[in-house]
């Protein structure tokens, strides 16, 4: 009886450790990186990335695989339905050992650009983002930022690639079976997610 | 009164014992489907095979370096070695899902085609056990009947 004591509390410790865990997972699954929003001309909500969300390691290995890493900003007006979708591109070019980039903004806005070097990348990469035009003087923001591996248009291609039996079939010949059940599930999953929540005054 | 209860109690051994069966073949057909596919998708994803691939694309940099008169020939080698290898890539990152889906029809589809054979095989063996013919029992029970008129 003498030791039950010290083992229930063990046990009630394990247990809180555990719903810990289960509280938190939410969380974890949304990275908590610091960001700075800013209010631009014409009541425009502009978000500065910070360079060390490049540097992150699951980011990394995916910049120089020589595929285009996607990052899809959402912002969404708190008690508002609607978002706006800015989004920035970023291959680094093997052969002319160059960064390919581009970025569209919330209203189209396109800006493509080709980088000598990682260091123009990062500074490249700090400027202002834009994501959303307010209505009001004041704003409150959702913003979520999906890493994703590959663009739609590589997804695509392997798609493709893997349905015409791994490319040595005659183009549109491929099998309707392995089209069904493997090249559907080709999808560029989120490698990183984050999230913030931004109230932004004008005056 | 004790035969009536023996009977249906032999049933649901039976069914039981078909149920688990089922489950087993079903099992041990994922098995062999899950190293199966695993093996005939990894042989693409191998690092090996990635190493060579871009041990290639430096050699057509390299030789860009040595013949410039050849640039576009080895550019062109170039960029196809690395849409191969950037299809690979988007494979290796889907390969997980991938492999589940595949697995996951074909052993849903196992189990529906041997689910219908094994209560085919039943209903045939429970017919004969009763004394009926098992296919087209009404028809043959009509041909077989005494001319009335």
């Amino acid at each position: 009886m003498g030791n039950s004591s010290p083992r229930i509390g063990l046990y009630v410790g394990a247990l809180i450790r555990a719903a810990g865990i289960v509280v938190l997972l939410p969380c974890l699954a949304f990275a908590q990186t610091k960001t700075t929003f800013v209010a631009q001309p014409g009541r425009v909500v502009a978000i500065l990335l910070p360079a060390t969300m490049l540097a992150e390691r699951d980011v990394q290995k995916h910049l120089g695989s020589g595929l285009t890493t996607t990052f899809i900003a959402v912002a969404q007006e708190r008690d508002a339905g609607g978002s706006v979708t800015s989004r920035i591109e970023i291959r680094y070019d093997l052969w002319d050992e160059v960064w390919l980039v581009r970025r569209i903004e919330f209203d189209g806005r396109e800006d493509r650009q080709r980088l000598p070097s990682r260091d123009a990348l990062d500074k490249w990469w700090r400027a202002p983002l834009r994501l959303y035009s307010a209505h009001g003087d004041q704003v409150s923001l959702n913003v979520t930022l999906t890493v994703l591996p590959f663009s739609v248009a590589e997804g695509e291609d392997a798609r493709q690639w893997i349905s015409k039996s791994g490319g040595l079939a005659a183009p549109g010949s491929g099998s309707p079976l392995v089209t069904a059940l493997i090249g559907t599930t080709i999808s560029a999953k989120a490698i990183r997610s984050y999230r913030w929540n931004a109230s932004i005054s004008f005056r | 009164m004790e035969r009536q209860h023996f009977i249906p109690m032999n049933r649901i051994r039976s069914l039981a014992l078909l149920l688990i069966a089922l489950i087993a073949a079903t099992a041990l057909f994922w098995l062999v489907i899950h190293q199966i596919a695993g093996l005939w998708l990894d042989v693409a994803l191998r690092p090996e095979v990635r190493q060579a691939l871009e041990r290639s694309l430096d050699d057509q940099k390299r030789l860009r370096a040595l013949d410039d008169a050849h640039q576009d020939e080895y550019r062109q080698r170039f960029e196809s070695t690395h849409t191969l290898l950037n299809r690979l890539e988007v494979i290796r990152i889907n390969r997980a899902e991938m492999l589940q889906r595949f697995e996951l029809t074909l052993v849903g589809l196992f189990a529906l085609v041997a689910g219908a054979a094994v209560t085919a095989l039943r209903s045939r063996a429970r017919d004969r056990k009763v004394g009926r013919a098992p296919v087209c029992a009404p028809l043959t029970f009509i041909t077989r009947m005494p001319f009335s008129g």
